[in-house]
This record gives C-alpha cells, structure tokens and sequence, in this order.
C-alpha cells in the first residue's frame, strides 16, 4: 500500500509505502526538547562542547557531558539521563562496548533508556554493530543542528518493542514490515497437479 | 521507550524550530575559532607522531588514527568539508592492514597530513574550490563534484 507524500522542501510529491512506524516516518515531528536530560560521552572534549551548545540551542534541561569513558557508568547513573549520547571510537572502552553494558543491566540505570550513536564511523559493519549491541539511532559526523535533532527526535520517538532475549538486548531490529511466510496458504496458492 | 516523558513531550511550531536553527548556525560561529585551535593542535600532535614512525606499532597507529578521525569528524561541522573529506581518506590509509610493510602507503599518508596543514594554513572553507581540487589531486584523489551552475 502506498501514499503520496509531498516533500517540505523540494515540493515533489513521492509516493512511499505507508509508515507503520513512527520511527522510519517520512516527516519528522518538530518537538520541545525542554523536558529532556541527556549525556553526551565522547573522550574529545571539543566534541562534547560543540553537542553541549547545540542541544542549549534546543532548550534541552539537563545537558551533562563526560569525556572519560571508563567513568561514563557513574556518570549515567548521576545525571538520571533519558537519553544517551555516545561516540563509538573512544580510549579504553568503545561507544558500543557502553551501549552494550546500558542495554545489559550492567550500568544501573534502566536497560531502556535512549541510545544515540554519534560517530564518523558509519561504515556497514559499524553501524551493523551498533544496531546490534542496541543502540535506537545513529547520527554521522560531521554533525549539523538539523542531523543531530533528527537523530535525537527518532531515538526518543523509536516505539518499537523492546526486546531482552539472552543474546540481544535493544529496539526490536526488524525494520521492514514483511509478513512472516506462511506455508499453509503458500500450499493453497500452489496449482493442483503441483501437489 | 522513554515513556517516561513521552507523554509530556509537546510539538513546537516551524517558527520556533527556524529560530533554534538560527541560534545554532551563531553557536557554530561562536565556536569556529575554538575549532581552528583544535584543528591545530591535532595537526601539531600528528606531527609530533610522525617524527618517530613506527608503522609496526598497533597502538601508534590507533593514536595517529583516533586524530584523524577526530579531524573527519568536526571538520564538516564547521565547513571544512575539505579537511572531512582528506581525513577520511587518511583514515583509511591507516587502518590499511598492509601499511606496516608499504613505504607508498607510509609517503600516501605524510602527503596527506601536508594536505591538511595546508587547508588550515590557506584557510580552505567548504570544498576549497580550485585549490581543493588541484589539492585533491595531488593525493591521487577525485576532485569534488559540484552542480553546475
């Protein structure tokens, strides 16, 4: 099933299958981020200034910063965050190795609190990885004010279950919505002399 | 999900979300100079790194490439799109597995940290134009594509 949908900005109208979820929706919902506390953990402190201002400039409450991420747990548990933001490549314990220990409890604060990966590392395997340690959403670097909303606006609007099974943790990663085969009325459609 | 808040998060109008977006192109402003300082130092640490290669060392060339990455990764934000786009290239020539033993990759990646010290040095904003292209070239690399005018 499709529908057509006219673009904001370049005002084509495209016609795109109907979004079951919110998450994957073509237009974005403009949110107030007031009531939001986050942390960012990036070991470059420059980094963590620039993220700072930026969700200043979206009026996000709490912003508490941490460029150590061997003290990154300790600072998640303090700042009381719903959502986390979190580079990938950092000295001694990498973005995923932290989502990965949020998502398993081992951290002490909810496993389903809001995980968005902000790296420069966006190759398959990366991102592949990071969808599977449990993270909602991943941002790439070079970071602008409307990528990092985006990414912030999608992980804390991501409504897909949340699934703990023992060897994943994280937003169910199915993204497609495909109908599961169904043998029985595959036999059906088969023609007779097939049987 | 973050139920927890969901329910209280309210819709903001285009006008506030343009206002928001106006303030953040002063706070990249703001921070231009903070990041040129940055890019300097890290230019200057990479340098330091080279004076005593040692290609064979694991943890060197992590140290080598978390500056780079560093430097792919901010430049973009503060319109130097040029220096994204050459330290992505040096990134890759790091995590090259073949580097160790490759003096042409190990000439590649001295070449590309002059390209970045001359961005910095001439100030090459955005794709750097002519220069970027003919700067491009000299690392054996595509000039930027542009839409024509």
């Amino acid at each position: 099933m499709t529908s057509a949908v006219l673009h904001p900005i370049s005002g084509l109208v495209r016609f795109t299958p109907r979004a079951k979820r919110r998450v994957y929706a073509y237009d974005m919902p403009l949110l107030d981020l007031t009531e939001l506390r986050a942390i960012v953990i990036d070991d470059n402190e420059f980094a963590t200034t620039l993220m700072r201002r930026l969700l200043g400039v979206m009026r996000v409450a709490h912003v508490t910063t941490c460029c150590n991420p061997l003290e990154a747990d300790g600072a998640i548990r303090q700042s009381k965050a719903d959502l986390v933001i979190v580079d990938i490549d950092m000295p001694g314990r990498s973005g995923l190795e932290l989502v990965h220990d949020i998502r398993h409890g081992r951290v002490g604060v909810p496993n389903d609190v809001c995980i968005l990966v902000v790296s420069a590392h966006v190759d398959l395997e990366y991102v592949e990885q990071a969808r599977n340690e449990g993270a909602n959403w991943i941002v790439a670097k070079p970071l602008s004010f409307r990528t990092l909303y985006g990414g912030i606006a999608r992980a804390i609007l991501d409504d897909r279950p949340f699934v703990e099974s023992p060897s994943y943790v994280g937003p169910c990663r199915r993204t497609k919505d495909i109908p599961l085969a169904d043998p029985v009325s595959d036999r059906r459609k088969r023609p007779a002399s097939a049987k | 999900m973050l139920k927890r808040r969901k329910d209280r998060l309210r819709e903001i109008t285009p006008a506030e979300f343009r206002r928001m977006e106006s303030d953040a192109t002063k706070v990249t402003a703001d921070l231009a100079g903070m990041f040129q300082g940055n890019f300097r130092a890290a230019i200057n640490a990479i340098e330091t790194l080279l004076t005593y290669p040692d290609f064979w060392d694991a943890t060197w060339r992590r140290r080598l490439y978390r500056l780079s990455h560093d430097l792919k990764g901010l430049g973009g934000t503060f319109n130097y799109g040029l220096a994204t786009t050459v330290g992505d290239s040096l990134c890759g020539l790091i995590r090259n597995d073949a580097l160790p033993g490759d003096h042409s990759l190990q000439r590649r990646i001295l070449a590309h940290v002059a390209a970045l010290k001359a961005i910095l040095q001439f100030d090459l904003k955005g794709d750097g134009g002519r220069q970027g292209d003919e700067l491009l070239a000299t690392l054996g690399m595509e000039p930027t594509k542009r839409q024509a005018n």
